[in-house]
């Protein structure tokens, strides 16, 4: 019986909830158009239209600094779900060699071999902790970044 | 080039800046602590962050690392 979160899929579920519910919640604080002005710079662009003095040569160099939030929204799929697999699936395999380790050790002794596995387990209990933890701050950073209102 | 050496390689190149700097988050943070022992739980609650968020750069190199071994 393997863990849930050793398969890429449940994660790759899990960080999609997260980062789709982030673009969710930062439209429904800021409006489509504030939050869509994030990744689609033309903020500048509209202010020199309307007049106001500006600089065209910042206005471009905001356009690729949208489109590099483009790819940190992506990244940070690929981190939640990479991160949380990887450690619960590096944790599954240490738990199975171990296991069988101490198994071709202590033929004899097979007794000893479940409590020294308990250890084991008992350490992955602990990094799962943390990288829920982990998860969920991130999750609420993100969530705030995606909310906060400029000014 | 052989595909288990690589999956070795891999995982060790990947594993040596991770855990220097592992290294180095713990030393500040023990220092800091040195210095100023009443702020320790908000000390260790970002010491605990930074280690997680540095710890899973090695994870993604092991990803690799075990992508290339088991995947045709």
């Amino acid at each position: 019986m393997r863990s849930a979160a050793s398969d890429l899929n449940t994660t790759l579920a899990l960080a999609l909830f997260s980062v789709i519910g982030i673009q969710v919640y930062g439209i429904k604080v800021q409006g489509f158009f504030r939050y869509a002005n994030r990744f689609i710079r033309v903020g500048k662009i509209i202010d020199m239209i309307r007049g106001r003095p500006g600089n065209p040569l910042t206005a471009v160099i905001d356009l690729f600094i949208g489109v590099l939030e483009i790819f940190d929204e992506l990244t940070k799929l690929l981190s939640f779900s990479f991160r949380l697999f990887g450690n619960i699936f590096a944790g599954e395999v240490l738990l199975i060699v171990t296991a069988t380790l101490l198994f071709q050790i202590f033929k004899n002794l097979a007794l000893i071999v479940y409590p020294a596995s308990l250890i084991f387990v008992a350490l992955e209990i602990f990094v799962g902790f943390i990288q829920a933890f982990i998860f969920a701050t991130l999750t609420l950073v993100f969530l705030r970044i995606a909310t906060a209102h400029h000014g | 080039m052989d595909k288990n050496l690589l999956a070795g390689i891999t995982i060790v190149l990947g594993a040596m800046v991770p855990a220097a700097m592992i290294g180095r988050f713990s030393t500040e943070a023990m220092r800091s602590l040195g210095r100023n022992p009443e702020s320790g739980p908000m000390i260790s609650a970002n010491l605990i962050l930074a280690l997680a968020l540095t710890e899973a750069i090695a994870i993604y190199s092991l990803v690799v690392a075990l992508a290339i071994k088991f995947v045709e």
